[in-house]
Parts: C-alpha cells; sequence; structure tokens
C-alpha cells in the first residue's frame, strides 16, 4: 500500500503497547490492529486526533506515503 | 467487521421468526395436502379407484381438467410462498444478528421480487379458469372474475429495488469494515 503507518515506531518511541494505546483511544485492538498492520482502508479523523493526542504527534509523524 | 454487540431481545424480530416459521409450515401442508388432491384426482381419472361417483370431479370430463389446472397451480402458490417465507426468515435472522447488508439478502431479496412475479402470473392463470371454473362448481366467487389485481408487481419492483439498497449496502459495509 502507498500510505505507510508508522505506529511501530511511535508506540516503541513513547513507550506505550499497542493495548494501552487502544484503551487510551477507545477503540477496539482489533481495529488499532488493522491500522498497525497497514489493512485499514480508511481512517477517521477522529481517530486520528486521539492517536495523535496519546502519542504527542503530528499526523504526517504517523502517516506516510511511499511511491509504489 | 467489528464485533458485533450481543444479540438482544427483539420482539418485532422474535415475531417476524415466528410467523415466517408458522406460514412456512402452513404454507408446506398446503403444498402436500393439494399434491395428494391431485395425485387422488388423476388416480381416479386413471380408473384406478374402479367406479367412482358421477359426482366426483375426477371423473367429470368437463371438470377434472380445469380442477387439475387449478390444483397445480395452487400447488406452484404454496411452493413459492414457502421459498418467499423462508428467505424473509433468514432476513430476519440476519437482521438479529446485526449484519443486514450482506450480498446474499441482496440475493434473496431479488428472489423473493422473482417469486412475487410468480404470484402475479399465477393469479392471472388462476383468474382465466376460474370463472369457469366456478360456473361448473357453481362457486360464486370465482365465477365473478373479478380477482385480478397487481399487487404482486407492485412488490416485486419494491423488492427489485430493496436488492439493489441491500447490494449497496454490502458494499458500504465492506468499505466501513476497514475504516478505523
Amino acid at each position: 500500500m502507498a500510505v505507510v503507518v508508522r505506529l511501530d515506531a511511535l508506540l516503541r518511541d513513547k513507550d506505550i503497547t499497542l493495548t494501552e494505546l487502544a484503551e487510551r483511544i477507545d477503540l477496539t485492538l482489533a481495529n488499532l490492529s488493522i491500522l498497525k498492520t497497514g489493512k485499514a482502508k480508511a481512517i477517521r479523523f477522529s481517530t486520528l486526533e486521539a492517536i495523535c493526542r496519546e502519542l504527542g504527534c503530528q499526523p504526517g509523524d504517523l502517516l506516510g506515503y511511499e511511491r509504489e | 467487521m467489528p464485533a458485533s454487540p450481543p444479540q438482544r431481545r427483539d420482539w418485532l424480530l422474535m415475531a417476524g421468526r415466528l410467523f415466517s416459521w408458522i406460514f412456512m409450515a402452513i404454507f408446506a401442508l398446503g403444498f402436500l395436502i393439494t399434491l395428494a388432491g391431485l395425485a387422488n384426482g388423476v388416480a381416479g381419472f386413471l380408473g384406478a379407484y374402479g367406479h367412482l361417483p358421477e359426482t366426483a370431479w375426477a371423473v367429470q370430463p368437463d371438470v377434472f381438467p380445469w380442477v387439475a389446472a387449478g390444483l397445480v397451480m395452487a400447488a406452484t402458490l404454496f411452493a413459492a410462498a414457502f421459498r418467499f417465507v423462508q428467505l424473509l426468515g433468514r432476513i430476519v435472522d440476519s437482521v438479529r444478528a446485526d449484519d443486514p447488508f450482506t450480498l446474499s439478502n441482496a440475493a434473496r431479496l431479488r428472489q423473493m421480487a422473482w417469486l412475487a412475479i410468480v404470484f402475479q402470473l399465477l393469479s392471472f392463470l388462476i383468474a382465466w379458469p376460474g370463472p369457469k371454473l366456478g360456473e361448473l362448481l357453481a362457486i360464486r366467487a370465482l365465477a365473478s372474475g373479478d380477482n385480478l389485481s397487481l399487487s404482486g408487481l407492485m412488490l416485486a419492483i419494491v423488492l427489485f429495488i430493496l436488492a439493489r439498497v441491500f447490494r449497496k449496502g454490502a458494499e458500504m459495509r465492506d468499505d466501513l469494515a476497514g475504516t478505523v
């Protein structure tokens, strides 16, 4: 997929587990895993906002674009 | 696909499911009785029972073809009605499982639409021998010939449109399944 999700790296930097993040942003672990593994088709702004708030990052830190 | 919430008690859906079972039983019974009547009539017509009374419909050459045709159409109607209610019951089950917008339900609605067209065609066919049969059997309601209605056609159109709605819903559901 051309849009890459750098959630793994952000979680390592902030020393937070996926499970903890899921609880903090009120998203199921299953859905967050879908995002982490790059299988998500779309992300809501509300989800993006919640992740950036908890991880103290910008949307551009979480999402990137790589030309295929 | 988001995890569905636990099934809650929905009286409307439970009533819908219960009625579908009841009507399936009624239509199945109607189908079997009609087939049995037809089989008996054909056997009588072919002389399998020896001498039947003159008043028995199976031995009256004027009456037998019409009644037999009517029974065949009635059996077909019962079978189609059974299938219609069976499909409706499966749609109700999917609503109870909080997952109604599927391609399976779109296909079921299309089948139900075709069955509604079958009902409409059969109603025209039954209306055709109806007056003759009514005259022969002295049944006034049949003899009047006022049995035509286009409600089956309208139902078919509605169901075809609903099938399109559900197909679109299934596509949107698939999109939503990948949205976080």
